[in-house]
């Protein structure tokens, strides 16, 4: 009962300060876990505010390419803002929160007007699709301009060509660990690096009309490390009607502290899922046979 | 045995003394001793009965003061053959309520957790001392969790005393060489046992990090005068950059000359200036080879041959040396205030140049120019009877007075300066300690929606808990 109270008042107190310190500075955040990151910016989380025509503007928008990828970075992007500005806020619509950029000195080709320049990342989560980046100019009172945006469209990295066929089940991670993908497929068939494909092994009419697939690589084996970081569940035919699961195992992070993993569905060229997570070293325990591993997500085929 | 006997003996000179007192010196007059009551069985005023009477308790007494002489340099014989080996100790556990700063989430850069609200072993010493005679020697081992399991040495020493001897005016004398406080101020030669807040000034963590550093020192006390001066290596057990270790032969001077005094009773001041000059160290670079950079200038994410760059190799850079120097004042006032207990009011203020080691490291040669560092701190405490303790301190550090920043088109100053205010409670029980402090802090690490300098939130409740053995 005494701790209870002690705990109580401990808690006022710290409501009490928290209270008394809440207009004392910005507050810490890596943003860690937003879709798109600047390094060295400030993150705020929440939406950004919405912008007065009274606030400056953004004079120029400029970005190399307006397509993106899972796990892009060093992408840079910059502009100038009219004379009034200090700062530039850079964010996707709908992402957790956005960053400021301070505004530096002006360009030639600009001599006027401050400039700002970042350069962005973008999260392995990130999902294929199209994406506005706005960047709003802030004056020195904190005013947020009217914004200027850009359609940035998120596909498969260049670098790491999509697998072909009917249906791609295709897991990614970021760190050199051993994972492994698994895929149940509707006849509780579950391939993966120990049984590579679902066809049966002694089938003696081999074209039979059935649609079998199979996993195309199990990357960083053993933790013989490949760089690869990518396994793929094709079906090369019009896959079987019904319900898949796939799941993701951490056989071994093979040193590393933890990978974060996204698996994306294709059907016919079309994106129907997408899923990320995070494997850390307690995934690792246990068998990394038939089973293990962590649900990812679960899809029909009609 | 000879312990029993020597003890014995002091129990025999004990009981001598007031009788030697309350005698008469051997020159005194011998009316003197005639009119002392019940000395010589009489009253008479008759100098013949007198006369051997008073030489016989002359000789009595001269007899006694021999003995006593005798024995007090015994006394001092055995105290300095003596071994005396004393172990001793503290445990400070802190419970970090809340701190605006955590977040659950890792520094990139370092692989450390960004949390900070937790439990942490913040200093775990134990101390060995041994004195022999004249020569003194001390280890003390520090162990703690703060970033992650640590055990290091913090204090080691070999020293020779000699005490104080007012009757001659020598004053005492103590020469000490190996791992030691750092002799500049006030807080940083203040125990940790003792300090009523949870750390020291942002400024003290940030020019001498750590407090202990390697070297040689001469202290000397007369009266109510104090003298410390040292030559060490200038890179204190906390420092970012090379701790414990001296990257340049030549060694940092650092002293204090302070006075203590009793001004009245229940009114004591204590207070110096201090002085820090020395040499810093600027690491040079090693040789670079040619290598081959692809920049993805159409950010298509493919390498073309016209995205790669060659960047020529670089020869090696020389490392280079600077001056750095520091001068600090500091007091304080403790006053006896009845019935409560002693107020104390401390103060302490310090000017330097590219001295910071702990903070944000000082390297002109990088910056090219000098750093100027400011600092201050303000304080007081307030006992409230032997079970209490109330304190605030607010203290402010600016690593760069000369800092400015480009705000758009403009180049304008910038205060990058680190204070905090702390307001703690505390419950004293012997040797028990049980202490709340709030710190709310200002720096320059946050930036504002508008772009400019602001506050990184990082107030931080915190409960310590300190036993003393």
């Amino acid at each position: 009962m005494r701790g209870g109270r002690v705990i109580a008042v401990l808690g006022c107190a710290v409501a009490v300060f928290e209270a008394a310190a809440c207009s004392n500075g910005v507050r810490a955040d890596t943003g860690d876990d937003a879709f798109m990151r600047i390094a060295g910016a400030q993150f705020f989380r929440g939406p950004m505010p919405e912008g007065s025509s009274a606030g400056p503007s953004v004079a120029q928008l400029s970005l190399i390419n307006n397509n993106i990828w899972a796990g892009l970075a060093d992408d840079p992007l910059s502009g100038s803002l009219s004379p009034t500005a200090t700062a530039a806020a850079i964010g996707l619509a709908r992402d957790v929160g956005y960053w400021i950029v301070p505004a530096g000195v002006p360009s030639v080709a600009t001599p006027g007007d401050p400039s700002f320049s970042a350069t962005a990342e973008f999260s392995q989560g990130i999902i294929l699709g199209s994406y506005t980046l706005v960047v709003r100019a802030v004056d020195t009172q904190g005013t947020f301009g009217p914004p200027a945006s850009q359609i940035l469209v998120a596909e498969s990295s260049p670098t790491d060509a999509p697998a072909t066929g009917d249906l791609v089940v295709t897991l990614t991670w970021d760190t050199e660990s051993n994972l492994d993908l698994h895929v149940i497929d509707p006849s509780g068939v579950e391939i993966y690096w120990d049984n590579q494909s679902s066809q049966p092994p002694f089938s003696f009419d081999q074209s039979d009309g059935g649609s079998y697939g199979y996993v195309d690589y199990d990357s960083n084996a053993n933790c013989v490390i490949d760089g690869l970081r990518r396994e793929d569940a094709i079906w090369s035919n019009p896959p079987p009607s019904g319900d898949y699961i796939v799941r993701v195992d951490a056989a071994s992070l093979c040193g590393e502290n933890m990978a974060n993993w996204n698996v994306r569905v294709v059907v016919d060229g079309t994106a129907i899922a997408q899923a990320a997570g995070v494997a850390l070293d307690a995934d690792t325990i246990g068998s990394h046979g038939t089973g293990a591993g962590v649900t990812a997500l679960r899809f029909s085929i009609p | 045995m000879r312990i029993v006997a020597f003890l014995g003996a002091v129990a025999v000179a004990l009981v001598a003394s007031p009788a030697h007192a309350e005698e008469s010196p051997p020159d005194a007059p011998a009316a003197d001793v005639s009119t002392s009551p019940g000395r010589g069985g009489s009253a008479s005023s008759e100098p013949s009965k007198v006369g051997p009477t008073d030489a016989s308790l002359r000789l009595e007494v001269e007899r006694q003061g021999a003995a006593m002489r005798e024995m007090s340099a015994s006394l001092d014989d055995l105290r300095r053959k003596a071994s005396r080996v004393r172990l001793s100790g503290f445990v400070q556990t802190d419970w970090i309520i809340d701190n605006q700063e955590s977040q659950n989430e890792i520094n990139g850069s370092t692989g450390q957790p960004l949390n900070q609200d937790r439990f942490t072993l913040r200093r775990g010493h134990v101390r060995v001392d041994a004195a022999r005679g004249l020569v003194a020697g001390s280890l003390e081992i520090d162990a703690n969790t703060t970033n992650g399991p640590q055990v290091r040495p913090i204090d080691a020493e070999v020293s020779l005393e000699w005490a104080e001897m007012p009757e001659r005016g020598l004053p005492s004398f103590v020469a000490s060489m190996g791992l030691m406080r750092i002799p500049f101020g006030f807080e940083v030669q203040e125990s940790d046992t003792v300090r009523p807040l949870l750390e020291r000034a942002t400024m003290l963590q940030a020019l001498f990090p750590g407090e202990f550093d390697l070297g040689i020192q001469l202290k000397a006390k007369y009266r109510f005068l104090e003298c410390q001066l040292a030559a060490m290596n200038g890179n204190p057990i906390g420092a970012k950059v090379f701790p414990d270790l001296d990257p340049v032969q030549t060694k940092d001077v650092v002293g204090r000359l302070g006075v203590e005094v009793e001004i009245s009773p229940g009114f004591h001041f204590r207070g110096g200036i201090s002085g820090d000059t020395g040499t810093g160290f600027h690491a040079g670079t090693p040789a670079t080879k040619n290598v081959l950079v692809w920049q993805d200038q159409n950010g298509d994410g493919l390498v073309e041959s016209n995205e790669i760059v060659a960047i020529g190799g670089s020869p090696a850079t020389p490392s280079k040396t600077f001056h750095r120097f520091a001068l600090g004042a500091d007091m304080r006032l403790t006053i006896r205030i009845a019935p409560l207990g002693d107020l104390s009011i401390r103060g302490e203020a310090i000017d330097s140049l590219n001295l910071d080691r702990g903070l944000e490291v000082a390297d002109p040669i990088g910056a090219g120019r000098d750093l100027r560092e400011v600092g201050y701190s303000f304080g007081a405490t307030q006992e409230i009877t032997q079970w209490a303790m109330v304190g605030t301190r607010y203290d402010q550090y600016s690593p760069d007075a000369d800092a400015s920043e480009q705000i758009a088109v403009h180049l304008v100053p910038v205060d990058r300066a680190y204070s905090t205010f702390a307001v703690m409670g505390m419950l004293r029980y012997g040797q028990a300690r049980l202490l709340l402090e709030y710190d709310s802090h200002r720096n320059p690490l946050g930036i504002g929606t508008n772009g400019a300098v602001t506050t990184l939130a990082d107030n931080a409740l915190t409960l310590r808990g300190q036993v003393v053995f």
